[in-house]
């Protein structure tokens, strides 16, 4: 257990470094305590994301005395990564005297539609605020904006950002910079050459979308990696096990491969492993999805280091709506930073008692996921 | 030419149902065409690497199979079997010593969903459809809150080393898938319970009235198919290493897909797992064929539409030819 | 076809009357009980704002679960109704981006691309013979391909007068509520007024009756189709009004929820019998009940489970009474 120490001081040092300044996109993090450092971007590379996230919001018409009735509205709920934002989200709000104890959830699995409804069903029980993370930003938008017209304050803590009238603000991770850092690790590791193979999560999500334009961008500059194929896994470990298998068989040479995402990259790494070809082959960093961490820390000549993806967004979405309800002033987007651990730092976070279907985290005992 | 000849299987001798031959050749025309778009595709380790990958859904489809000949359908086994792999898992909890309980408490569940299943069925005479659907919901609930979410436990390094493993150049899941397989076609074709089943999908009421068990039938298929996803769900926890709450999303459909490509109808009375072994082949080797050809998301789709449309109209013209109808 | 439909004997008929009451009328009676608790019991249930709240959220799937009803008289079933509704959905969306002139044209290409799934679905099941689950469920997969060659994230935006079908009013009574009522009278008429309708009904009972009827069976079930694909296009522009923009995954789900609410409302998964107003009553039988369950705070987890069970009870008790033809 002691492993989990920095962890925790790294998590925490983080947030209290975005609590203390919450600005734009580019936020330094502090990252006290810990070996995880803000990740390097380089100006050329500029995110479409949290354009407008300095632009400051107008909170007055949301300012209200407590007890506040915090509502959380699910996209969906069969993701690890979401588990934990919520109960970063619970822990959060137990922080905060003027939030009710009860937190009302509600659960759209993956419809979009359903996720309209559940927000109007929480306008029309009396909810005082809503967090969410949504199936899509654009799609339950309507939803979000007969609540905020209804005078309830939304904050996205679905790791996007948008800037669309429903939302009032957001605590974003910045899907292209993890893209674009993760991209240039794997290009350097490869010294500028060599073939590489791309795995994206559901198509059509922001992260998809971003995470693919950044690893084009990054390829731009690096003209001696060719990129063989691009493939959406679905952060689903299985399916993304398979997608592999099906590349091993048909290209007899990849040198690399790009997979921000721990859990397809625990996937992927079996398959490799399991042709044989696990010597041949580099992956980008991922992120501290807990299997993915076992397995670096078990094989550190495939520690690639980690781009960190914080479920503690949710916390920081909660101290965000905190400030809104309280009528202080705040910005359309919070940036929530990930952290780059160097090869043979990450494997630190590791929690070798927890599942692999887990987070490194810095939650007290009670609120981690019920097990 | 190194690809298995399914149409060898000698069908007269054993009386055994082997399925329709367009199928079976539809099914080695896509291998063939693979093949030829990646030399790589014909080794004994990549053919048995789709068997392996195809082992989770072909392994539930069977039990499906049965309770469709006898006229029903079974759309809980995605849920069961993810229920089954978390609930192994947390079971197991890393611990060797925990494996054979583990595996006990997974069959004991599909076992349990499925005569639950059968029971409601027959006694409340709720649609098949609507009972497995709403019992898939039901399920996927009680995983949820089992869990908190988050898909517990782990996996014993000795249970994935083994079962995900191989024997020579045989992975033992597609052992396990075709030892399935064989247990499939024995109670199909060899014993009281297999007659029962084809009769009852025939006409219930004629069974009953020559004197068929029809609900201890109905009851039993179900229960056959619940165990089955819960076999299914220990071999998606070896495979993949981890549980997970929305691995199994969508597997119903697939064995859906794959039992009614292989010939069992809605209809009940005909077909059978010879069949649906086919069908299932053909959509794993369908989604090999994609990735070897690199389509994009959207020619996937089409492929995979046009493909499912293509082999099945081709099995009913064929059908037609023999003049079964 | 019994795939779908309850086991066919139940060999005890005591008190038929009751039996036939509680078959025709079980969801009536559900509906009125759930209304009932929800008023009493439940917070924020009986208001102004809730009530429109819920025909909002109901129309889309009635709309879906009108056409559906169609294609199940048939004893045929529709999994392509969702992936069509997300096609008018990302292309509607995406070709209006903003602008009140392409309203008209888009509702024109919706039209057209229902009636030209309906048709290539209802040649498939007719002409090439193949079951209505395969036909269907490759042309999901096909329309899911359109939509991702069309785009692979979402696009557009709907025109504010748009924007209007899903969420202005006339009068105190929401638009969308206004016309699922027209389309659902209007369905009502085409089922129990008209030739068509009879036909429709005479087809989904016993097929070759109706053919040695001189009923043109093929064409009937053709326009079963095709009216089913029309209305999941206007599922699909309400949705894409109701969502304002070309999401990707629009319309995934409603295929089964169709099916789901189809059945609720006591027509027979095996053809023949039912009808589009006990489908209503299943519609809002499943939104009120996603209304009560969500006003009350229960966990989402829990949420799933009493969903799954309330669906298999409501079946249950009145399938179980109802007397086979």
């Amino acid at each position: 257990m002691n492993h989990r120490i920095p962890a925790i001081a790294t998590t925490l040092g983080m947030a209290l470094a975005v609590v203390a300044a919450p600005v734009g996109a580019q936020s330094p993090s502090a990252a006290a305590g810990g070996s995880g450092q803000p990740i390097f971007v380089p100006d050329t590379y500029v995110s479409p994301e949290g354009a407008t996230a300095a632009t400051p919001v107008d909170t007055t018409a949301f300012k209200q005395d407590g007890p506040w009735k915090l509502c959380v509205s699910a996209g969906y709920l069969t993701n690890s990564w979401v588990v934990f934002a919520l109960q970063n989200v619970k822990y959060q709000a137990s922080l905060e005297p003027r939030f009710a104890s009860d937190i009302v959830v509600t659960d759209a699995n993956f419809d979009a539609n359903k996720q309209i409804s559940d927000i109007t069903d929480l306008i029309n029980q009396g909810c005082t605020a809503i967090v969410y993370w949504p199936i899509d930003d654009q799609a339950i938008e309507p939803g979000l904006e007969q609540a905020v017209t209804a005078g309830i304050p939304t904050v996205n803590i679905g790791g996007g950002y948008a800037d669309l009238p429903g939302i009032v603000s957001n605590a974003y991770i910045d899907q292209y910079e993890l893209g674009v850092a993760g991209a240039i690790a794997l290009a350097e590791s490869l010294g500028g050459t060599g073939k590489i193979v791309s795995m994206l999560p559901i198509a059509g999500t922001t992260a998809a979308v971003d995470q693919d334009k950044a690893l084009h961008d990054v390829l731009a500059n690096y003209p001696g990696i060719e990129l063989l194929d691009t493939q959406n896994g679905d952060w689903n470990r299985a399916k993304a096990k398979t997608i592999t298998e099906t590349w091993l068989q048909k290209y007899p040479q990849i040198d690399g491969v790009f997979s921000p995402a721990g859990q397809m990259s625990a996937g992927m790494v079996e398959a490799f492993d399991e042709a044989g070809r696990l010597a041949e082959v580099k992956f980008s960093p991922a992120d501290e999805y807990n299997g993915w961490l076992k397995w670096i820390a078990a094989h550190p000549e495939m520690d690639s280091g980690l781009v960190t993806f914080p479920p503690a967004a949710g916390g920081i979405g909660v101290q965000q709506m905190t400030h809104i309800l309280s009528g202080d002033p705040v910005t359309k987007g919070i940036h929530v930073p990930s952290l780059w651990y160097a090869p043979g730092e990450g494997g630190a976070l590791v929690d070798a008692a927890a599942p692999d279907d887990w987070w490194a985290n810095s939650l007290p005992p009670e609120f981690l996921p019920a097990q | 030419m190194t690809a298995p000849a399914p149409t060898s299987v000698p069908a007269a001798r054993s009386r055994v149902r082997i399925g329709n031959l367009g199928l079976w050749l539809g099914l080695l025309a896509i291998v063939v065409f693979a093949g030829v778009m990646s030399p790589g595709f014909l080794t004994p380790i990549s053919l048995f690497n789709v068997l392996r990958q195809a082992s989770v859904v072909g392994i539930a489809s069977v039990g499906v199979t049965l309770v469709m000949i006898t006229g029903g359908v079974d759309l809980s086994i995605g849920a069961v079997i993810v229920f089954g792999s978390v609930l192994a898992a947390s079971v197991m909890d890393g611990q060797d010593a925990n494996i054979p309980m583990a595996c006990g408490a997974a069959l004991l569940m599909g076992l349990t969903v499925g005569m639950l299943n059968g029971a409601i069925l027959t006694r409340w005479k709720v649609p098949a459809f609507i009972l497995t659907l709403g019992m898939a919901t039901v399920i996927s609930g009680v995983t949820q809150l089992y869990t908190g979410g988050t898909a517990a436990g782990e996996v014993a390094p000795a249970f994935r080393q083994v079962v995900n493993g191989r024997v020579g150049v045989v992975p033992v899941l597609a052992i396990l898938f075709g030892v399935v397989i064989v247990v499939g076609l024995v109670i199909q074709d060899r014993t009281t319970l297999g007659r029962r089943i084809y009769l009852v999908g025939a006409n219930a009421r004629a069974a009953h009235l020559s004197g068929v068990p029809v609900d201890q039938t109905r009851i039993a298929v179900f229960a056959l198919s619940g165990m089955g996803a819960a076999i299914a769900g220990l071999a998606l926890l070896a495979r993949s290493g981890v549980s997970s709450n929305f691995a199994g999303q969508g597997f119903e459909f697939d064995a859906l897909a794959a039992v009614v490509l292989g010939g069992t109808t809605f209809r009940g009375g005909r077909g059978g797992i010879g069949g649906t072994i086919a069908g299932v082949l053909i959509l794993a080797t369908s989604f090999n064929l994609v990735n070897i050809l690199g389509l994009p998301f959207n020619m996937e789709l089409l492929v995979k539409g046009g493909i499912i449309f293509g082999v099945a109209a081709l099995q009913v013209a064929s059908q037609r030819r023999e003049g079964i109808t | 076809m019994t795939a779908f439909s309850a086991p066919a004997e139940s060999l005890t008929r005591a008190r038929p009357q009751l039996r036939d009451l509680l078959a025709r009328y079980g969801v009536w009676l559900a509906l009125c009980l759930t209304l009932a608790v929800g008023i009493v019991a439940v917070p924020n249930f009986a208001s102004s704002a809730n009530a429109d709240a819920v025909l909002r959220q109901a129309a889309v799937l009635g709309v879906v679960a009108l056409g559906q009803t169609f294609v199940v008289l048939t004893g045929g079933i529709d999994l392509s109704v969702g992936m069509l509704m997300g096609l008018v959905t990302v292309l509607g969306n995406g070709l209006m981006a903003g602008n009140e002139g392409m309203i008209v044209p888009v509702v024109l290409l919706a039209l057209v691309l229902g009636a030209t799934t309906g048709l290539l679905n209802g040649l498939g099941v007719v002409v090439a013979r193949v079951d209505p689950l395969i036909v269907t469920l490759a042309m999901l997969s096909i329309l899911q391909g359109i939509i991702f060659i069309y785009t692979d994230r979402t696009v557009g935006s709907a025109a504010d007068a748009f924007r209007q079908l899903a969420y202005g009013s006339v009068g105190p009574v929401p638009a969308p509520a206004i016309l699922l009522g027209t389309l659902a009278v209007a369905s009502w008429v085409i089922l129990a007024r008209t030739p068509l309708g009879r036909y429709i009904h005479a087809v989904g009972s016993d097929r070759p009756n109706a053919r040695r009827a001189g009923i043109p069976t093929g064409r009937i079930v053709i326009a079963a189709y095709v009216i089913c694909s029309l209305l999941a296009a206007v599922a699909g522009l309400l949705l894409a009004a109701r969502l304002g923009s070309g999401y990707t995954g629009a319309g995934a789900g409603f295929e089964l929820s169709s099916i789901v609410a189809v059945v609720l409302g006591g027509t027979a998964l095996s053809g023949g019998r039912g009808g589009v107003a006990g489908t209503m009553a299943g519609v809002f039988l499943l939104a009120i009940i996603a209304n009560m369950l969500n006003l009350l705070g229960v966990s989402p987890f829990t949420q799933r489970i009493i969903n799954g069970l309330i669906i298999i009870a409501a079946v249950a008790i009145y399938t179980s009474r109802r007397r086979d033809p």
